[in-house]
């Protein structure tokens, strides 16, 4: 069975490989995209993931427009967003906010939430 | 009581011979001795902005995810109350990474909690300082 994959977008090249190993560790497959742009080209290529984990302050593009673009796209438009952010005051349209630093027990527990319930659709 | 390294209590020093230990456990990936250095409670806030736990901190030595090329820590202040020992200091670093090479200047705050007869590492925050570019 292949296992359900997420889309990490964060700009930071520390904190993504963290992300990525982490949910690997925990069983999930993992794309990472070091901005919005680059996650964008991606998923225009790609079939959807069951999740997306989403840094807003990013160069070439920040979470803000990535959403924007996101919800663009008519298969992409209902992937459930985690956005990630040291941001404490950011207004933004996602499913769930975390604010940095992550807690992992946190973080995985949002990603078996969103990944069971789209998986259950 | 707040002591630098030089005027040390008895406890300060097996707490400074157990620092050197962690750091050595974590540079050969030694899982066991980890086992029993690091308390089931404890959390690591990272210089990647991760809040993380014993087991995941384990897991991720375990396959791999976390290895280390090179790891120096310097204990620069102890301060002592109770069961409780709180270090201080800094430390170097380079990541066994195909994508992240640089070498690592951090600050840490170490927290150690007496558990029985041994000293367990309860708590640990680092922060990044610098980083210089360096080959993989």
């Amino acid at each position: 069975m292949v296992s359900p994959s997420i889309l990490v977008v964060e700009d930071d090249a520390d904190a993504r490989e963290a992300l990525v190993d982490i949910l690997e560790v925990s069983g999930y497959s993992v794309v990472p995209a070091e901005n919005g742009k680059k996650a964008i080209e991606y998923l225009r290529a790609a079939a959807p993931p069951a999740l997306i984990i989403l840094d807003l302050l990013m160069p070439d593009m920040d979470g803000w427009e990535f959403r924007s673009q996101q919800k663009k796209i008519p298969n992409l438009a209902e992937v459930p967003v985690v956005v990630v952010t040291a941001f404490s005051g950011a207004k933004v349209d996602a499913n769930d906010v975390l604010i940095k630093p992550i807690d992992v027990d946190r973080l995985l527990d949002l990603v078996k939430h969103y990944v069971v319930s789209e998986q259950a659709l | 009581m707040t002591d630098s390294v030089a005027s040390k209590s008895s406890n300060q020093v097996e707490i400074e011979t157990l620092e050197q230990r962690e750091a050595e456990a974590m540079l050969h990936a030694d899982l066991a001795a980890l086992e029993n250095l690091w308390s089931e409670h404890l959390l690591v806030n990272s210089t990647a902005n991760i809040i993380a736990g014993k087991q995941m901190l384990l897991d991720l030595i375990r396959n791999g995810r976390l290895r280390l090329k090179s790891y120096e820590r310097r204990t620069l202040r102890f301060t002592e109350v109770g069961n409780m020992i709180v270090t201080t200091g800094n430390e170097t670093s380079q990541l066994d990474s195909a994508t992240i090479t640089d070498l690592l200047f951090c600050s840490y705050m170490n927290v150690w909690v007496r558990n029985g007869d041994s000293w367990q590492l309860f708590a640990r925050h680092v922060g990044l300082i610098g980083r210089q570019p360096r080959q993989a």
